[in-house]
């Protein structure tokens, strides 16, 4: 299980850090592993900052990130190399998610290394991957300006499915993608989900993809955690006004 | 088939020269738009749709080859001299252009920049045309318009900038605006206000919308759907996605989270317009030997077409 526990982050901003953003304040959640958690707000009320402090590219101001019963929160660098490879995330943008010099396969070898597959088994590895995400293999050899986003997000989940993670963090991971393509997608980490046992975290704004891939969600504003519940009680009985309003705006 | 209607667009066709051959962004687009109406253009990235409304404004550059015709209010826009042309663009005509933050200059106040287009349209002069910037801000749902007025674009987020070009595009009071991808990117309750604002502001002009949410398409009147750079289907917004004809169209209508999620097989081919027959039928279920004869857009009922044989 990887728990959030009351996360706050402040960030400092101005002459001498005088202005004081509460960007999350006292954020707690969970997620279990085979579980798809939606966490929904508006642009701004600090989702994407929950989710990267929950794999520690930002670090809390004060709270505890529990990554399998272990405290990672303060754990040095070093140690906790072990528990990045299992909590992985996925950017929205996904123009910006590769190294424009690399092409796709050095992307995706780069992160092979990195695991330490040995080159040997690396083309076999990424037959196998490619086929679960659907990434022709006829445009690995492409820099990212030359393929789809949808193309790019594939390459980026290669490379994320290599860790055999436990966890993923997915920050908005279609909303930039065609409508069908973005079905793919989402099809597809549903999948992954209930088949290799993989925790998401599902970052959104767009209330439809939440409902049709989330487990439970998490409705946030202003930095903090107004409610959570199943799909079902968030979508049929909210009990905080601004799930209600939300709900009321998107239909 | 109106005659004389505001915009008509005979057998458009748009391609690019690249060191890689031509590419056919667009190929023989036929289009009416009356008075008073609105229009989406649907379609996913690569299908031709904001080609598209560039091409009617007369706005892509020498590298591209355009063939066909596009007559606003009677008037051929490809035939247009400079005078007219400037007068056409940001005065008749209005886009709302992709990418809200970037499409400001970063260095000029928002503010500043409606007041340029309002003067060089000809509408109002120095002080009326401040306080007609000043009156679209505040229509345009911002309630402290002084302060839009003299930032710069970096201090506004995505919704404002979408607003606040919105408001640009309508403080010329132009016939027809043409909005690409107005709700791109927005969370759902920002998205709710642009199209409010959209279709509030634009009540007394035409509106072409280009989209790839199908969502936003609802607002409008008429909907034409766009693939491999060519419209398949034409009609009511409301008959058009209650009952789709053509595959591609239902495809897209379920590919929506709320519908099932089902994918579109296949990929979407961006060089598909050189192949025989019909550009879709590798990814259809349904095709046929009939689909190696390039379909024609074809009246199914009244006010619809598909382009389709099977339709």
């Amino acid at each position: 299980m990887l728990e959030l526990v009351k996360i706050s982050k402040e960030f400092r901003t101005g002459f001498l850090g005088r202005n004081v953003k509460q960007a999350v304040i006292d954020a707690s959640l969970r997620v279990e592993r085979g579980e798809i958690v939606g966490l929904i707000g508006e642009s701004g009320c600090g989702k994407s900052t929950l989710g990267r402090i929950a794999v520690k590219l930002l670090m809390p101001s004060s709270g505890h990130i529990i990554l399998d019963g272990a405290d990672v929160t303060d754990m040095p660098e070093k140690q906790f190399r072990e528990f990045r490879r299992q909590m992985q995330i996925i950017f929205q943008h996904p123009e910006t998610a590769l190294d424009p010099q690399y092409t796709l396969i050095e992307s995706i070898r780069e992160s092979f290394n990195k695991i330490g597959i040995p080159e040997a088994e690396q083309k076999g590895l990424l037959e196998n991957i490619s086929e679960e995400v659907n990434l022709p293999l006829d445009i690995v050899d492409r820099h990212p300006n030359q393929v789809s986003g949808g193309e790019i997000q594939r390459a980026v989940l290669t490379r994320v499915f290599a860790f055999e993670p436990r966890y993923l963090i997915l920050d908005e991971p279609t909303s930039m993608l065609d409508v069908s393509v973005q079905a793919h997608i989402l099809q597809l980490l549903k999948r992954k989900a209930k088949q290799d046992n993989v925790g998401m975290l599902f970052i959104s704004h767009d209330l439809e993809v939440i409902k049709a891939m989330c487990d439970r969600v998490a409705v946030m504003k202003e930095g903090k955690i107004l409610e959570d519940g199943s799909v079902k009680e968030m979508f049929q009985s909210p009990k905080s006004s601004y799930m209600k309003q939300l709900l009321e705006n998107s239909a | 088939m109106s005659q004389g209607g505001l915009l008509v667009v005979r057998g458009l066709s748009v391609a690019f020269k690249t060191q890689k051959g031509t590419v056919q962004a667009i190929d023989g687009i036929d289009l009416d738009l009356n008075e008073n109406e609105t229009l989406a253009i649907v379609g996913e990235s690569g299908c031709g749709k904001s080609v598209l409304g560039h091409a009617i404004m007369r706005l892509l550059d020498d590298i591209a080859v355009v063939r066909g015709s596009v007559r606003f209010r009677e008037k051929e826009v490809y035939e247009m001299d400079t005078t007219a042309l400037l007068n056409l663009r940001g005065g008749l005509i209005s886009l709302v252009p992709q990418s809200p933050s970037s499409s400001f200059n970063p260095v000029i106040t928002i503010g500043k920049q409606i007041e340029e287009l309002i003067e060089k349209a000809g509408k109002e002069k120095g002080n009326g045309a401040r306080k007609r910037a000043l009156e679209y801000l505040s229509l345009a749902g911002f309630s402290e318009p002084e302060l839009i007025h003299k930032s710069y674009p970096h201090r506004l987020s995505g919704g404002m900038c979408e607003r606040a070009l919105i408001a640009m595009a309508l403080s010329v009071e132009p016939e027809l605006v043409i909005a690409d991808e107005p709700t791109k990117g927005l969370d759902a309750l920002s998205r709710k206000n642009i199209l409010g604002l959209l279709h509030k502001l634009a009540k007394d002009a035409s509106m072409i919308m280009i989209t790839h949410d199908l969502k936003a398409a609802e607002t409008c009147e008429r909907l034409a759907v766009m693939y491999s750079g060519e419209i398949i289907e034409e009609g009511p917004t409301g008959i058009v996605l209650n009952h789709p004809r053509h595959v591609y169209t239902k495809g897209l209508i379920d590919a929506q989270p709320s519908r099932g999620m089902t994918p579109i097989k296949g990929r979407h081919n961006l060089f598909s317009h050189n192949a025989e027959g019909c550009r879709f039928k590798e990814r259809c279920d349904a095709a046929s030997n009939e689909c190696n004869n390039h379909p024609m857009l074809s009246k199914v009922e009244d006010y619809r077409k598909v382009r389709c044989c099977h339709a």
